[in-house]
């Protein structure tokens, strides 16, 4: 019996940053960023930042998230996130002309990344099922046009496998676990790359206005399975010989949309400063999260045997775009020679791209209230060792997303209605050393 | 501006770098001055080919020091007397030589390195037969995985420095089910890519001007992977297919110790000698059976080896060149031991130069190396393969 599985199974899923944040400062800010970043989060936030600081930057991080989702009030167990952030940031120049390369990684601590596809009619709540679970790993250039305009850009990477398995030996018709297989291998591992931009521009002391672009990204999931061979029990000669069953399943998995954000940074004070974004995400794209099958069979004698079902098909998902505000606000609370103490808060609101689940898909979702606070202390040449500012930032952000009610056209659908709410708790803590 | 350049090669370094672990650097040394010396450097390696031969060698150099290399390889061997396709090795080198500036009695005491190799094309490839089909188990697609090697070095005594460092390494693990749901067929998915860290610790000591010692150890360097397929198709099929689990090893490296001496009998002469031990006998079963009915598969029965290396490298100064000249040796017994995982003991000769221009701008590096291999012949292999690589670094 030979086995043939072709795969093309990508590891990659939708943005975790995009759900959570970079970086705490931008996060206890309400991920209003786009015009009020220098540190590593600029390599998502807005690349054109990288280059505004002149100091080389080193921040390591860690940030944990808990969702508490549920379907009719019943937790349905959706995976934390946590991992580690690691960021660069190193400015320089060419006489006047500035510029700086930048690189930011989220190396979640569980795994690298998952991949998952389940049924069309699987309830989950679609926007936090498997975001979180993946590397992020995005690099950039920056540069300064004239004093207080800069364009930055770069690419964001991912990662996915693609090749065959096989599998040869024979199938046991009366006792399936007395069947020998054995198998072999040829699968690789490869980059998948999309890109990012942003422009930052200061026309005033007090004014900051920034607009970022991040390309959309959808993984095509392909996998085939074929068994060629024998069938028969082990000892005796085979009942079907060079029979085969193939099965070849596609879908669209981990889509991120394109997203346009808009902001502004404001220092209304020496000791104040205000941070607005507007972010377009273009949710209308999302695919149809379900695999679209094929199998095909010959297995002789028994073939007239055989009752598979026809391969089915799948409605539009019906997604639309949203926009997507926030604000957030930093305050330097205190400020002595060599310490100095910053308190933040933000908000933010992401309506639900989801429509509402009348047919046969359970994708739960509803709008995103988030609320954010954070600290972070600065501390300048405490020690010979560190006499380069050196800053620690910490925040804790909470995602509420209001009962939304979804009522089945269907009386007899297998889900039913079903209300779907929760909170999203997040805590995180960054060390941002410049050099 | 230096700070740019090193930090745009760490980007495109961090860029590129999924973590996965392979066997470049064990098959061929990493950087190019390790390679031209015969995989030495134990004890007197610096820079980001320390990452690989001992992590304490980071802490010798005090600038900022980036540098990119090629290497490449091709392979003319025979298995059962016939030619044996092997996938050249062709791929970009990374280096990155950091030492953090703290003042203080910190200052000039801790660096971080980092080396990547990154062949073109793919991140990892994990190709394995089927277990009866003869295949060379220590030579086929090694180097077509990508190295990353993260590394740290610190001088605790004038005389003394540490290192640790890890590799990055990869696995695939998922499921995948062929099930009926609403009374049509589908399949639901999952893989995962997780992680493993595998460790370098080494220490070197400066006893003499003369002499220097260093040891490294490098723990067990694997890349796996393990994907269980299922179906529910037993009320559409007249038969059951059994559970299925595809999963092995794809890449490996044992793990070593090495102790090795760096002698310098004259200002212009360098002399490494050392041994490097491989815990071979680790080597688990590239493909595991797919089914439980399936009779166990003989353990490869591999044993552990030790390796003698011996390279000299001989210094010409100028004003503001120097000019090196390397060679060496090195005997790699194999640890294989057949019938189906086959695999040849290798005499291994290698070469290089380096260039070192100093200005009072910077610093210029560059190096270069050829090695060939000789395959022992034995019943099942034969033959040769050649590698050679350049690098050229520059202190930022």
């Amino acid at each position: 019996m030979v086995i043939a599985i072709a795969l093309g199974a990508a590891n990659a899923r939708a943005n975790p940053i995009d759900a959570f944040g970079y970086g705490s400062r931008a996060a206890a800010m309400g991920g209003a960023a786009t015009a009020a970043s220098e540190d590593s989060s600029a390599n998502y936030y807005n690349p054109a930042g990288l280059v505004h600081g002149h100091d080389l930057r080193i921040d390591i991080g860690y940030r944990y998230a808990e969702p508490i989702l549920r379907m009719n009030g019943r937790d349905i167990g959706v995976d934390a996130s946590r991992g580690f952030l690691i960021g660069l940031v190193a400015p320089g120049h060419i006489g006047p002309f500035r510029f700086a390369f930048g690189a930011s990684l989220w190396l979640p601590d569980q795994r690298l990344t998952r991949v998952r596809s389940l049924p069309f009619d699987q309830p989950r709540f679609v926007m936090f099922d498997n975001r979180p679970q993946r590397l992020y790993l995005a690099a950039n250039l920056a540069i300064q046009i004239i004093p207080g305009l800069y364009i930055g850009g770069g690419l964001t990477f991912m990662s996915r496998t693609a090749g065959q398995l096989f599998l040869k030996g024979s199938v046991a018709v009366s006792d399936p676990d007395a069947s020998s297989l054995v198998s072999k291998i040829d699968v690789d591992l490869q980059a998948v790359r999309y890109p990012q931009a942003g422009i930052l521009w200061e026309p005033t002391p007090w004014l900051s206005i920034g607009a970022s672009y991040r390309h959309s990204f959808v993984l095509k999931l392909d996998q085939q399975f074929r068994i060629d061979g024998n069938i028969g029990n082990p000892g005796l000669p085979p009942v079907v010989e060079n029979g085969y069953l193939a099965v070849h399943s596609v879908s669209m998995d981990l889509f991120q949309p394109w997203q346009l954000t808009g902001g502004a940074a404001l220092r209304l004070k020496r000791t104040i400063l205000v941070t607005f974004d507007v972010t377009f995400a273009r949710w209308s794209e999302f695919p149809v999260p379900a695999a679209n099958l094929t199998l095909g069979l010959d297995i002789g004698v028994y073939n007239d045997k055989v009752n598979l079902p026809p391969p089915r098909s799948y409605p539009s998902s019906g997604f639309h775009d949203i926009v997507i505000p926030r604000a957030g606000i930093e305050w330097r609370a205190w400020q002595w020679p060599k310490m100095a103490i910053d308190l933040r808060g933000g908000y933010s609101y992401e309506p639900t791209p989801v429509p509402e689940q009348v047919g046969e898909s359970s994708f739960a979702d509803s709008d995103k209230h988030t609320f954010a606070v954070g600290a972070g202390l600065e501390l300048t040449n405490v020690t010979s060792i560190l006499p380069r500012p050196l800053a620690i930032d910490a925040h804790f952000a909470a995602t509420y997303l209001p009962p939304r009610f979804n009522h089945k056209i269907d009386p007899l659908d297998p889900v039913g209605d079903f209300v779907a709410d929760g909170v999203i708790v997040q805590i995180g803590i960054m060390l941002r050393t410049r050099f | 501006m230096t700070r740019v350049i090193f930090a745009a090669a760490i980007a495109c370094v961090l860029a590129a770098a999924p973590a996965t672990r392979a066997s470049e650097p064990e098959m061929f040394g990493m950087g190019a001055r390790s390679p031209a010396m015969a995989g030495t450097g134990v004890a007197d390696a610096e820079g980001y080919d320390a990452t690989y031969t001992n992590p304490a060698g980071l802490v010798g150099p005090t600038n900022r020091r980036l540098t990119l290399g090629y290497v490449h390889a091709g392979y003319a061997l025979d298995m059962d007397g016939m030619h044996r396709p092997v996938d050249k090795t062709d791929g970009l080198v990374l280096g990155a030589d950091i030492p953090i500036p703290f003042g203080g009695i910190l200052r000039d005491r801790i660096a971080l390195g980092l080396g990547f190799y990154f062949p073109f094309g793919v991140i990892n490839r994990a190709r394995s037969p089927f277990p009866d089909e003869p295949r060379l188990a220590l030579l086929d697609n090694r180097t077509q995985v990508v190295s990353v090697l993260v590394a740290a070095g610190v001088r605790v005594h004038e005389r003394v420095d540490v290192g640790v460092g890890v590799l990055a390494l990869a696995a695939l693990v998922g499921n995948i089910q062929i099930a009926p749901v609403g009374g049509r067929i589908t399949t639901v998915a999952e893989e995962q890519l997780t992680t493993s860290l595998a460790p370098i610790i080494g220490a070197r000591v400066r006893t003499f001007r003369w002499l220097t010692l260093g040891a490294v150890f490098r723990g067990e360097s694997k890349s796996t992977y393990d994907i269980e397929i299922t179906n529910s198709l037993g009320s559409y099929l007249p038969l059951t297919i059994p559970t299925l689990r595809i999963a092995g090893v794809a890449q490996f490296d044992p793990m070593q110790a090495a102790v090795e001496g760096a002698f310098r009998p004259l200002r212009w002469l360098t002399i490494d000698a050392g041994v490097t031990w491989k815990h071979w006998s680790a080597f688990g079963l590239p493909t595991e059976n797919a089914t439980l009915g399936t009779p166990p598969q003989p353990a490869p029965g591999f044993v552990d080896t030790a390796v003698p290396r011996i390279a000299a490298e001989a210094t010409r100064r100028w004003l503001h060149l120097a000019l090196s000249g390397r060679a060496g040796y090195y005997y790699e017994p194999t640890g294989a031991r057949g019938p189906v995982l086959l695999d040849a003991n290798r005499h291994v000769l290698t070469f290089g130069a380096g260039l070192t221009w100093t200005s009072r701008y910077t610093t210029l590096q560059v190096d270069a190396f050829v090695q060939w291999h000789h395959a022992q012949a034995n019943e099942h292999v034969s033959g040769d393969f050649a590698s050679l690589g350049f690098s050229i670094g520059v202190d930022l």
